[in-house]
């Protein structure tokens, strides 16, 4: 081996030389590279997330009887209030697709809903990600929206055959419709907003930004407005949360409208499990993306 | 074990604390604090490699971590490359007593290097974050190679030394 | 531990010797760090040019901001002219630039293996470019088809060829609309804009965006067009506010030309939208912000935000309006060709105007943006950017006979009862004026001339009064005199004044070149017609000054709720009551019984005046159809007039206007706080 310095011009030249190869690599292969390393990581992922099931099961598995019988009584009970619920809302659909078929409205796209468990989480003052369990074989596609309960996550930005990436409803990148409570317009007239993903800002929680609110538009005294889904886009289904509208709004130059921010609903730092739709039928931004 | 195989082995040794990094930076996902290990992954190996196993190590240890990450794809690859071929040319630093601070170095110059390049792929964030998050992470990085790499260091030398690959001689 | 397993064979080098490596060494590094940090950002600018031009950009930018426009309503708050947004769907032609040169050599690629001659072959590269162009926008164009549309059933837009290649020549840099605008007649655009958000993806390299822009809106569309007019968008530095606020920021930023951004504007071209345009456009407002390496904003220096234009009044009336204008478009002569005209209907007292309308008309919504020619042609073709009412000359006819009945009275040529007898027709030097009916009417008195509009007693006054006095009558009344200015704090309304009118006189023969004046041209200006133009609002507010008694209305298109106290200047009209009663009955009567019968309402008297006038239309002679009058009879509240352009001589004064003044009449008839209790 000859002195260091040279070594280093050496080894600096095979990386400049490593570097413009790859430049010029064929996006193919630079793909095929990293579709390869996310599945080498997968079982592993997989593994670590299995195991600290494992871990939560056993600590259950720990608690006394009593214990037991109060959480078994307390669901119980949660069980008989949901069930009215799930009757109600069972009469409440039938009613909704007599009238849909009445006035022979599209139908929204229907969803096959996928549970899926965190596997890995980071948030730093760069990037929020999030995979899950999840992927190709389970029948997860590119774009699918992730829900938590009827609030939003975000969306599959990629799928590996175990696992998934997701993207979440701040990060830059995300768009989705909404409408924005105490917004009076009746139900036809309503006014659209867009979400939107922003650049994070370093250490604070994630948010997202509301554009393009009316320039009439007053948030509702006493709470935040909520924004919800309008299920016009063909992403997601009408009345799921996203986020709840932070106060202060910014008017736009112009004047035409304004902007504001939203918190996300889901508490995106602390899921465990998440909720994958994927459309019966597909939806042309599988491709578009 | 083929001595040609080195690199993979490294890998081996080095990957469960990529994974430990990602079970750690779940648990910190609250504060926003990014857990980066990959660069202090590198001194031990390096001592027990050649220059292009050295390289193709770095590699892996790149590609692995960025795989999940919205990092152009390569940047964190070429980021530990470049530095592995610094600390090859400059082993003689990694042997002495103060090799848990250059390992600590290592991770947070990697660190400082790699996670602004996420803006390429992920949007543009604003001066703040590079005025005082980027030194933010990356001293936390460094932080965690000191606290870590004793224990991360001695794990993969103990791996290798059971492959075969023992600590190479400096001209 | 790595530094203490194994043995330790390094050997450490000393002294200045390794100082000097590691320096050498560091330097390396550094230059290896640039190298990689190029190489990762070369794939970034090599995706995206766009960043490349972003570098090269002023580090301060300016953006100029106009306000919103104020809104426009009629008298009630019915919203006339509004603004909304405008969603575009644009493609950023720099972001496609590559995928455009590919198309380009694969088009000559494919062309060359077709010619006769390959190696003779020589592309056209500039329309070989265009069809380049024009494929890729369509290839993202199908995209956004697919977003739009159902699974399996996409949108069918097509790439707009002519508006691609204008786009080019005048407004490259810019992102072109290949959906100008989202909204379709008829649907909720709402569907459209979810569609295009969720299912298109976002990010820097994507080409394919939504632009909102906040474009006027004619809810009513054509809809008193005329009074409205339209806007048109801004020209940079247009306006004497934007070249003074220019000049302000680039001597405090130290900006150049090219560091300014106007956003979209609209200024007012013609109409009420133009004359006041500075009370509408409200207040242009800025920002200055200083970008980062990225081109991305980074932190604002200096701003001050726009402010909306004021919101205007008008004196229209929506569904006064809307009446005059459908009776206008279903006027027809006798062989069922429709007829252009204008109508307009006035408050006596204030002077308002309520009604001021003209067809054919355009639509102001289609000239907001980059109008297209054929729409303009077509207007053009139907004579629709004229506004007849206030810009239109006619000879007035036999509503002229008013001013020639005033002028002998005020002249005490003629007494309201002298009985006149009207043979046939009048020798007037050696010419032989006639009746309009063969036999004539014999003896008449005023309140007959009106009811049945004979001729003969005409040139009988007017010739008695002579033309000095007839004329100086009608300059009296106004015929003469610039019309319509109204104000709105203080601006005066412009766009409207009529220009042209002639009151001729011997002198003004003379000063023309047509010789002398003749008796014969006496005899012609008594009953409207020779060198005589006016315009039918001028003979509108001529009616109102005779119902109200007064020789001047003055007008405005300006709701004022304080105009009901105003004195319109002039001077009283100068008759004994007992002529005025005869006038009023004449007029009366003559709805009641005579050429004014169509005009007649159940339940509103009204007095009017026809008019059948004679003018020149494509060479041949043609009849002018006049109506002017005011109702209620006996306590006049509104006046009207109504001119339809016959093709031929098949129209008539009272058939063919008349409808229109009743459809008038009857609208207002039926306001809350209009005729309802003038009945």
């Amino acid at each position: 081996m000859s002195a260091p310095g040279s070594q280093l011009r050496g080894s600096i030249t095979a990386l400049a030389l490593l570097l413009v190869a790859w430049v010029f690599l064929p996006a193919a292969g630079r793909l095929f590279t990293r579709e390869t390393f996310a599945e080498l990581q997968a079982p592993s992922l997989s593994l670590l997330s299995r195991t600290r099931d494992l871990v939560l099961t056993a600590e259950m598995k720990a608690s006394g009887a009593a214990e037991l019988a109060a959480a078994g009584r307390d669901l119980a009970r949660a069980n008989a209030a949901l069930e009215l619920r799930v009757a109600e809302l069972e009469s409440a659909a039938s009613e909704n697709r007599r009238l849909r078929s009445m006035l022979a409205a599209p139908a929204f796209p229907e969803f096959r809903t996928l549970v899926a468990r965190v596997a890995a989480r980071e948030s730093g003052a760069w990037w929020s990600s999030l995979t899950i369990r999840r992927g190709r074989i389970d029948g997860v596609r590119k774009g699918c929206p992730v829900v938590f309960g009827d609030r939003v996550v975000g969306r599959v930005s990629a799928v590996h055959v175990n696992t998934s990436e997701v993207e979440l409803v701040t990060s830059p990148g995300f768009r989705c419709s909404a409408f924005i409570e105490g917004d009076d317009a009746p139900e036809g007239r309503r006014s659209m907003v867009f979400v939107e993903g922003q650049s994070p800002q370093p250490f604070a929680s994630p948010r997202g930004r509301v554009t393009y609110l009316p320039y009439t538009y007053s948030p509702p005294a006493g709470q935040p407005a909520k924004v919800v889904t309008t299920g016009l886009g063909g992403l997601y289904p009408a009345g799921l949360r996203i986020g709840t509208l932070s106060p202060g709004l910014e008017d736009t130059p112009g004047g035409a409208y304004r902007n504001g921010v939203f918190t996300p609903a889901a508490d995106l730092l602390s899921l465990r499990e998440v909720g994958v739709l994927i459309p019966t039928q597909p939806q042309p931004y599988e491709e578009l993306r | 074990m083929t001595p040609s195989l080195g690199w993979l082995v490294a890998l081996a040794a080095s990957y469960p604390w990529l994974l430990a990094g990602d079970l750690l930076g779940d648990l910190l996902a609250p504060w926003h604090l990014l857990v980066f290990l990959p660069g202090l992954l590198l001194s031990t190996p390096l001592l027990r490699l050649r220059p292009w196993q050295a390289l193709l190590f770095a590699a892996c240890l790149g590609l692995a971590y960025e795989s999940r990450r919205p990092l152009p794809h390569g940047s964190a690859a070429f980021v530990l490359m470049a530095l592995a071929a610094v600390l090859q040319a400059n082993r003689h630093l990694l042997v002495r007593r103060r090799a848990h601070l250059v390992a600590a170095a290592a991770n947070l110059a990697a660190c400082a290097l790699v996670v602004p390049l996420a803006s390429l792929d992920h949007g543009v964030v604003g001066w703040g974050a590079w005025l005082w998050a980027l030194p933010v992470q990356a001293a936390f990085a460094g932080l965690l190679g000191l606290v870590l790499h004793p224990l991360a260091g001695s794990f993969q030398a103990a791996l290798l030394d059971r492959a075969g690959f023992p600590q190479l001689a400096e001209p | 531990m790595s530094g203490t397993s194994g043995a330790s064979v390094e050997k450490i080098p000393s002294g200045r010797s390794h100082r000097g490596r590691i320096l050498q060494q560091a330097g390396l590094v550094a230059a290896g760090v640039i190298v990689l940090a190029a190489g990762l950002g070369y794939r970034q600018v090599l995706q995206s040019e766009g960043y490349q031009e972003q570098h090269e950009r002023q580090v301060r930018h300016a953006t100029l901001i106009p306000g919103t426009r104020g809104r426009i309503f009629d008298r009630n708050g019915f919203v006339l002219a509004d603004n909304r947004v405008k969603w575009s769907v644009s493609l950023d032609l720099g972001k496609v630039r590559r995928a455009i040169r590919a198309e380009q050599r694969r088009i000559i690629a494919a062309q060359r293996l077709a010619a006769p001659a390959p190696s003779l072959y020589k592309p056209d590269i500039e329309q070989v470019l265009a069809e380049a162009r024009r494929l890729v926008a369509q290839r993202h164009l199908d995209r956004v088809n697919r977003a739009l549309g159902e699974p399996g059933r996409p949108a069918a837009f097509r790439v707009n060829e002519v508006a691609l290649a204008r786009h080019i020549r005048d407004r490259r840099p810019f992102p072109f609309p290949l959906i100008p605008d989202l909204r379709i007649e008829g649907e909720d655009p709402s569907r459209r804009l979810a569609r295009f958000v969720e299912q298109l993806p976002t990010g820097a390299e994507e080409p394919l965006s939504l632009e909102p822009e906040v474009v006027r809106d004619y809810p009513e569309g054509e809809l008193a067009a005329h009074v409205l007019g339209h806007v048109k968008a801004s020209a940079d530095g247009e306006s004497e506010d934007e070249r003074e606020l220019r000049r302000r920021l680039a001597e405090r930023h130290n900006l150049g030309a090219n560091s300014f951004t106007v956003s979209a504007g609209h200024r007012g071209a013609t109409g009420v939208e133009q004359s006041f345009d500075a009370i509408l456009s409200g207040q242009l407002g800025h920002q200055v912000w200083e970008r980062n390496i990225a081109g991305e904003r980074q932190s604002l220096l200096e701003q001050s935000p726009p402010r909306q234009g004021t919101h205007i009044n008008l004196s229209l009336d929506l569904r006064v309006q809307r009446a005059a204008e459908a009776a206008l478009r279903a006027t027809r002569d006798a062989n069922g060709v429709s007829l252009p005209g204008s109508a307009a209907l006035i408050d006596i007292d204030t002077g308002e105007i309520l009604a001021l309308a003209s067809t054919p008309a355009f639509d102001p919504n289609q000239m907001s943006g980059r109008v297209s020619q054929e729409y303009y042609n077509s207007v053009d073709e139907r004579g629709g950017w004229l506004n007849r009412a206030t810009q239109g000359l006619y000879p007035p006819g036999s509503t002229f006979k008013l001013v020639t009945a005033l002028a002998g009275l005020r002249t005490r040529s003629v007494r309201h009862d002298e009985v006149i007898d009207c043979g046939p027709g009048l020798l007037v030097g050696n010419r032989v004026f006639p009746e309009h009916i063969s036999g004539g009417y014999g003896p008449t008195d005023l309140e007959k001339m009106l009811i049945v509009s004979v001729n003969v007693w005409n040139y009988i006054v007017g010739l008695r009064v002579g033309p000095e006095a007839l004329a100086a009558e009608a300059r009296r009344l106004g015929l003469a005199e610039p019309l319509l200015v109204s104000a709105h704090d203080g601006k005066p309304e412009t766009s409207q004044v009529s220009r042209g009118m002639v009151v001729p006189d011997p002198a003004y023969k003379r000063r023309r070149g047509h010789g002398p004046w003749s008796q014969g041209d006496t005899a012609n200006l008594s009953i409207g017609q020779g060198y005589l133009l006016t315009t039918p609002l001028h003979m509108g507010a001529l009616t109102a000054s005779v119902a109200a008694h007064r020789t001047r209305t003055n007008l405005t298109l300006v709701a004022d709720p304080g105009r009901g106290s105003l004195t319109h200047g002039g001077e009283p009209l100068g008759i004994t009551a007992a002529e005025r009663r005869a006038l009023l009955d004449g007029m009366t009567r003559c709805v009641d019984e005579g050429t004014a019968g169509p005009v007649a309402i159940a339940g509103l008297s009204v007095a009017a005046k026809t008019g059948t006038a004679e003018y020149p239309k494509d060479g041949a002679k043609a009849h002018l159809a006049w109506a002017v009058g005011f109702a209620p009879a006996n306590r006049p509240r509104v006046a009207f007039v109504v001119c339809v352009e016959g093709e031929d001589m098949t129209s008539w004064g009272g058939a063919t206007a008349g409808p229109v003044a009743r459809a008038m009449l009857a609208a207002w008839a039926e306001l809350p706080d209009g005729g309802a209790e003038a009945r």
